[in-house]
């Protein structure tokens, strides 16, 4: 083989990586994507649930403490339009609050994932370009992707202890959910507390038995990747 | 220059990477976007380790293009940024 082939050849091996650089990237962003959806749902969820228990017993309490009777015999007292409108103002609380709830998260998440979500179009942008350039079989003028899988690659090693760290707290979200689903089927409220606690301890344990290990092997990663930043130039 | 930043050499071999052929200075300098001063200054750091080679054209202007050692050294970086992101999961 001579040199010229052999160039070919290892200029084919490094667009290949770059492209497949451009692809792992977009199928991380998309897996960060889809937790992140998981994680709003669950928040506006839980937020609209317990706006709108709040609301219901507030209104009822206020109504029973200002008229002194007995809640039943309130109830009674009260009309079907007036009951409806009851719940219905506090299922349109909780409904709004939940909305809110979520816009308000996804504006977070996407602010956080702005940049990340930035640098891999630049990168599908320029791909495509020089792809475009190499079908026209025009040499030059083009743009490397290096610099921005560099900066992404930085970007993502510094973020997946912080994901770690929040998925902390997942576990009292998903208990919270599984409290109000509960209460919400069965309508017994010691069921409720007992299978929104189990749900809890157990998605408490499985994220503590994996914290420690991810989190170890994140830290590890993020060290590995600067030493290798470092020693890259070394070995220049 | 003592310690070069990674992204600065990187984005100087993925230019002379991209562009194929051997470039004209002031062509490299304007996509690398640092000033002129600075830009020399990563050119002596990459021309001291064969990373790349000047050569004169038909016209006698001076043109810069990659060495097999630099594109072996871009292959070790895409190759390393690669692995990366490959063994990232969430």
């Amino acid at each position: 083989m001579n040199n010229t082939e052999n160039d070919s050849n290892r200029r084919q091996e490094i667009q290949s990586s770059l492209n497949s650089i451009v692809e792992s990237s977009d199928k991380w962003l998309e897996r960060l994507r889809r937790r992140e959806f998981r994680v709003r749902l669950a928040g506006s969820f839980l937020t609209g649930s317990l706006v709108l228990m709040a609301v219901g017993a507030v209104a009822i309490l206020g109504f029973y403490l200002s008229q002194g009777e007995e809640i039943d015999d309130f109830f009674e007292q009260q009309s079907l339009a007036f009951q409806f409108s009851l719940l219905g103002a506090a299922a349109a609380a909780g409904l709004i609050s939940g909305i809110l709830t979520y816009f308000f998260l996804k504006r977070k998440h996407d602010t956080r994932m702005k940049d990340l979500s930035s640098l891999i179009t630049e990168m599908k942008k320029k791909t495509n370009e020089q792809q475009q350039k190499n079908n026209a079989n025009v040499v030059g003028g083009g743009e490397g992707i290096t610099k921005e899988a560099l900066s992404l690659a930085e970007k993502i090693v510094t973020l997946l202890p912080e994901l770690v760290r929040k998925r902390k707290h997942d576990s009292l979200l998903f208990g919270a959910v599984a409290f109000i689903v509960t209460n919400v089927v069965v309508s017994n409220l010691v069921v409720a507390i007992i299978v929104g606690v189990l749900v809890w301890l157990y998605v408490r344990h499985r994220t503590k038995k994996s914290y420690e290990h991810e989190m170890s092997k994140y830290e590890e990663q993020k060290r590995v990747f600067e030493q290798r930043k470092r020693d890259f130039i070394d070995t220049l | 220059m003592e310690k070069p930043d990674l992204y600065v050499v990187a984005r100087f071999l993925d230019i002379m990477f991209s562009n194929g052929s051997s470039m004209k200075k002031t062509n490299i300098q304007m996509l690398l976007g640092v000033n002129y001063p600075r830009f020399m200054e990563y050119l002596e750091w990459l021309l001291k380790r064969d990373l790349v080679a000047i050569s004169l054209d038909e016209e006698g202007t001076e043109r810069i293009k990659l060495t097999p050692k630099g594109i072996d050294s871009y292959h070790r970086l895409v190759d390393w940024i690669k692995e990366t992101l490959d063994g990232v999961k969430i």
